[in-house]
Order: structure tokens, then sequence, then C-alpha cells
């Protein structure tokens, strides 16, 4: 019964805009994410296109 | 290229800055969606690629954003569509994380949320990605789908709903654990 009247308590709440238990983690999984340190291969990727645009600076007529 | 002009290059030096500031939303968007890392991050290096090779079709000043999430989105279900398996669940994200409520006595799982998302049809999982992960707008949310704005809101309702109902079961014990 304790359980009920919490989970009612709870249910309540998840309508509210005070604490949505999902909202939050969803964010907590975006931010996981986020907060890990880039791979290499993506590195890699900024490097190629780093080349290209310092190739194409110096084919630039300017 | 022989039409190098200054501004093409001011322009693609802007496009790859704001790429970069772009890889971890990216990663994410691409990790919810696929719900396995090495996947995730393949799909996001390969839209990095598109989207530079295809930078000449983005007008700067309008939403980037909006622009790299639907090349990646359309990458992801190009290689769903190749790929029937794409439903495996990264161990990394199903870390038992808590999630807890202030001044309330039970806890979420993140990673019960993380298993979850990935029985949900793709259509209601990239909405609560983008919404509630990435906190990208009902408007972009759109941009991104190329869907109407009630469209989204109905696949977000249905998706959390869907949601819920996944992590709580009929009688929603399984999504609170009491916290000691």
């Amino acid at each position: 019964m304790e359980k009920d009247h919490v989970m009612k308590g709870i249910r309540i709440r998840r309508s509210d805009t005070a604490f949505d238990p999902v909202s939050a983690a969803l964010q907590q999984l975006h931010k996981t994410v986020e907060s890990e340190e880039i791979p290499d291969d993506f590195l890699k990727i900024l490097g190629d296109i780093d080349a290209k645009i310092a190739a194409a600076r110096g084919s630039s007529p300017e | 290229m022989s039409d190098v002009t200054p501004e093409t290059l001011a322009a693609d030096q802007i496009f790859r800055d704001e790429l970069v500031a772009l890889i971890p939303s990216l990663r994410s968007f691409a990790r919810g969606l696929s719900g396995n890392r090495d996947m995730a991050d393949g799909m996001a290096q390969s839209a990095m690629m598109r989207g530079w090779a295809a930078r000449a079709s983005f007008t700067p000043g309008t939403n980037f954003r909006a622009w790299m999430f639907m090349i990646l989105r359309n990458q992801f279900y190009t290689t769903i569509r190749k790929d029937k398996r794409l439903t495996s669940l990264d161990p990394e994200v199903a870390e038992r994380m808590l999630v807890e409520a202030p001044a309330q006595q039970h806890a979420i799982h993140v990673s019960d949320v993380a298993k979850a998302l990935q029985k949900l049809p793709a259509e209601q999982r990239e909405v609560l990605l983008l919404i509630g992960a990435n906190g990208v707008s009902y408007e972009e949310a759109a941009e991104v789908i190329g869907c109407a704005i009630g469209t989204i809101k109905s696949r977000l309702a249905r998706g959390r709903k869907a949601l819920e109902l996944l992590i709580d079961g009929p009688t929603g014990d399984a999504l609170f654990d009491k916290v000691a």
C-alpha cells in the first residue's frame, strides 16, 4: 500500500515539470557520450579536412 | 577546385569548426539510435564526411545542427535497411547508473532506459533522443525528420508512454527500485 502511494506520488510528479526521471535519464545518456574523449578516427577525418582547406588556401588567388 | 575564393575558404573554415563542435552530439544521437558504440561512431563519421562533401548545399546562417542530424539520420536508416540486427545494446551505455529524484526514495536506472529505447520503433526513438537527450526544439526535430511539428509531439508522447511501460512493466514495479 505504501508503495502504491509512493508510485502515485511519482506519477503525479512525472506530469509536473519539477522532476522527470525519464528526461533525466535521457539527458544522462547524452552527457555520458558527450563526456567521452573523441576517438582518433574522428580526429583523422578532421585532419583530412584541415589538409583540404590548407591545400585550397594554397591554390587560392588571394 | 578552380572556384576557390577567400569567401569559400572562410565558409569552409566555419563549416569545419561547427562540425568539430557538433561531434559529441553526433556521437550521442548515433549511439542512441543504434544502441551500439562502434556502429554509432561509424555512422557519425560517415555523416561528417557526407556533410563535408555536401557543404556547398548548406546555406550558412541556417541550422547547421539540424542539417547534420538529418544527414546522420539518413545514414542510420540506410544502415538498418542493410543490417536488421541493429538492436544490440552497447554494454557501456548499459552501465548501472542511477538518476535519483531529489527528495525521493526511488531512482530510475539509466541502463533500463537505454535498453527500453532500443525496443521502441525508430520513429519514436529518434524523437525522444532529439528532444529528450539532445535538447532540440520541436521545430528543429521536425526539420531533421521532415515532418510536421504535430507529428513530432505525437511521436514524443507515444514514445514516452511506451518507454515508461517498457521500463515499468504492467504494474510499474521495474522503473523505480528502492534506494536503501
